[in-house]
């Protein structure tokens, strides 16, 4: 579904991204960790082109990422994102944030794209806020709004770029939740995140990055409890207690 | 504790003199500046009022009211005016029903605004010279009165019975209304009913709100486009926009206006020969004044844009770009409404100010409103009223640019409570 080789990226001298390969296979969920600063929310932002690789291919999905616009707005309308500060648009109701991107990309007709976010809005467990406004909602429930927005475009992969990190430890359970909904429905997931029940519970691999590359991949099972490699070890020992 | 709760709130039990006592006595100084401030405020007071229901000789206003609504405006045409002012009148209503109608201190603004447009123009449509009782004079001016406010009612129960197809007419009349104005006071063909009236003969507060609806509509876009300019990646792009919003706001708006109107013409050439067709290129004046106002104040409106612009958080970009949005759609469905809305205050703040600046056009011979008033004081008969007529002519425009700040404050209310 993905196949990046050898990817690179600098900001200026910076060198964020040295060479990072990895495919992820269609129904995959593979979880990023890694210290801040390590290069993980650059890496999945160049997958839908947030971000500019200088070095490398990436390939979502059979089409190449390159500088043809059209390629891009192909990738981008095949893969969904979640924020971490959500980025939901606070001038339209939910409903609209959510049939925006299926109308005007798509062109999908008006009663369609709303019964297909009804639905959506049905699964995320927040129906009835269909016609408040972002701003009228709570962290977790933007954020779940968010989610829904991104699948109303039917994408083939979802990124999530540490989708809990800016919720209250309360609200954090009912984005998961949704997400683990997601995974097992068979979506190929590629999320950045720290919450180590959901890389154990659903993740097919977990991958730890450090100074811009992955250091140690495997399924979660396996790294969580003999990590190979000195800087993961170091890792998990911080985030564990 | 008990007691003190069933006590009504503190503020109800303060007495008048104990608020006397409080805000404006509290010591001996407190006191001493009070009182010095009634005086001085009395002693300035007093003078004006009796000056204006004694001395005023108000005369001068009532006998050029025609005058200071359209100025020189065939008096056969002023119908045509009027028709205007019924449009607008139906077409608010539709938009007061539609978005405002819980909002009835915005309806009375509008309507204050009305009845003003209504007094001066109708009132009107009978020769300055002829002595005619009161009476009569009313008359015309009252039916168009009634007229206007019945078409007002009906363009409000329009928008109550039938909202959703009112909602798709709205937008398209507001946008067609300026043009078929500006039809209806310039007259199409040499004659009939919609003969020519030349632009030397628009005057009075007529062409005042012309020049300021013209700049307001003119100035948005052109702002817009050049905000957008300003931040754009091709270089000519940037370097243009950059260089004519500094340029203009380098610029009084006087020396524009004087450019316009004097400079201009020396830079055209004499004939324009398109194979057979041969003309004289020559710019109305009045349409030169729009120009230039809307120039210059397109350079203030990208300045204002582009603060909204740059407030808007890099996520929303992102979020638009993630879902594939083009670049067009991105700016027009997200970034836009939402940098617009935030300046609101401040553009109507702009628009204030551009309202007041078109008085600036007497300076290049127009008949505005305040040049109106100019060729008024010039009548030997009304020889040193000079206090009542810019009295007058202030007033109007107080009363406008009230009207224009307390639609926008209403305005801003929903909006954020959308948001929030």
């Amino acid at each position: 579904m993905i196949q990046c080789v050898d990817v690179h990226k600098w900001y200026g001298q910076f060198h964020a991204l040295r060479g990072v390969t990895l495919s992820v296979a269609r129904g995959e969920v593979v979880v990023v960790m890694g210290p801040s600063g390590s290069g993980k929310s650059s890496f999945i932002r160049t997958i839908n082109r947030l971000e500019e690789h200088q070095r490398g291919t990436i390939i979502v999905d059979g089409i190449e990422l390159t500088h043809d616009v059209r390629n891009i707005e192909r990738i981008r309308s095949e893969v969904g994102m979640v924020f971490q500060s959500f980025n939901l648009f606070p001038h339209l109701t939910v409903l609209e944030n959510i049939t925006l991107a299926p109308m005007r990309v798509r062109k999908m007709n008006r009663e369609r794209a709303g019964k297909i976010a009804r639905e959506l809005l049905e699964r995320v467990r927040i129906p009835e806020q269909a016609d408040k406004y972002p701003g009228q909602l709570s962290g977790g429930q933007q954020q779940r709004v968010a989610i829904a927005r991104a699948l109303a475009m039917e994408p083939k992969v979802m990124l999530f770029d540490e989708p809990t990190s800016a919720l209250d430890p309360e609200m954090i359970k009912e984005v998961l939740e949704v997400m683990v909904d997601l995974a097992k429905s068979g979506m190929t997931m590629i999320c950045v995140t720290h919450e180590m029940n959901f890389a154990r519970n659903v993740a097919h691999r977990v991958c730890f990055f450090d100074q811009g590359n992955i250091v140690e991949m495997g399924p979660p099972a396996k790294l969580f409890s003999t990590p190979e490699h000195e800087r993961t070890q170091l890792f998990l020992s911080q985030i564990l207690h | 504790m008990n007691t003190s709760a069933a006590l009504p709130p503190l503020t109800e039990r303060i007495s008048i003199l104990r608020w006397l006592r409080q805000n404006l006595f509290r010591s001996v100084a407190d006191g001493a500046v009070t009182v010095l401030g009634i005086v001085l405020l009395l002693s300035l007071v007093i003078p004006i009022v009796t000056w204006a229901l004694t001395e005023a000789r108000w005369q001068v206003v009532i006998e050029n009211i025609r005058l200071f609504a359209i100025g020189q405006y065939p008096i056969e045409y002023v119908w045509r005016v009027w028709v205007c002012v019924l449009l607008l009148a139906l077409i608010c209503g539709v938009s007061w029903g539609l978005w405002l109608f819980r909002q009835r201190a915005v309806g009375a603004a509008i309507l204050a605004a009305f009845l003003l447009l209504g007094l001066l123009p109708g009132a009107l449509s009978i020769p300055a010279t002829e002595k005619v009782a009161g009476f009569s004079l009313m008359l015309p001016s009252l039916a168009w009165l009634v007229a206007m406010s019945t078409l007002g009612a009906l363009g409000y129960a329009i928008a109550a019975r039938a909202p959703a197809r009112a909602r798709k007419l709205v937008g398209p009349a507001w946008i067609l209304y300026l043009p078929v104005c500006f039809v209806l006071v310039a007259g199409l063909g040499p004659d009939g009913l919609l003969a020519t009236v030349g632009s030397n003969l628009w005057g009075g507060l007529l062409l005042t709100l012309l020049i300021t609806a013209v700049g307001i509509v003119a100035s948005f876009p052109l702002g817009v486009l050049l905000a957008l300019g300003r931040r754009s990646k091709l270089p000519v792009v940037k370097a243009f926009c950059i260089g004519y919003i500094e340029l203009i706001r380098g610029v009084p708006l006087i020396t524009i206006l004087f450019m316009a109107q004097l400079i201009l013409p020396l830079f055209l050439p004499d004939r324009v020969t398109f194979g057979p067709i041969s003309f004289r290129p020559e710019i109305d004046r009045v349409i030169r004044a729009m120009a230039g106002v809307s120039l210059f104040s397109a350079a203030y409106m990208a300045e204002n844009v582009r603060g909204g612009l740059q407030n808007i958080p890099r996520g929303q970009f992102e979020a638009a770009d993630a879902l594939g949005l083009t670049a067009t759609q991105k700016m027009t469905l997200i970034v836009l409404p939402q940098a617009l809305r935030m300046v609101v205050p401040i553009l109507v703040g702009q628009f204030i100010g551009l309202f007041k600046d078109t008085s600036l056009v007497t300076i290049v011979s127009l008949l505005d409103l305040l040049g109106i008033g100019n060729t008024v004081l010039a009548q030997p008969k009304f020889i040193g009223t000079q206090r009542e007529v810019y009295l007058f002519v202030a007033a109007i425009y107080w009363i406008f640019s009230y009207v224009m700040g307390a639609i926008s404050r209403r305005l801003e209310l929903p909006q954020s409570a959308s948001r929030r």
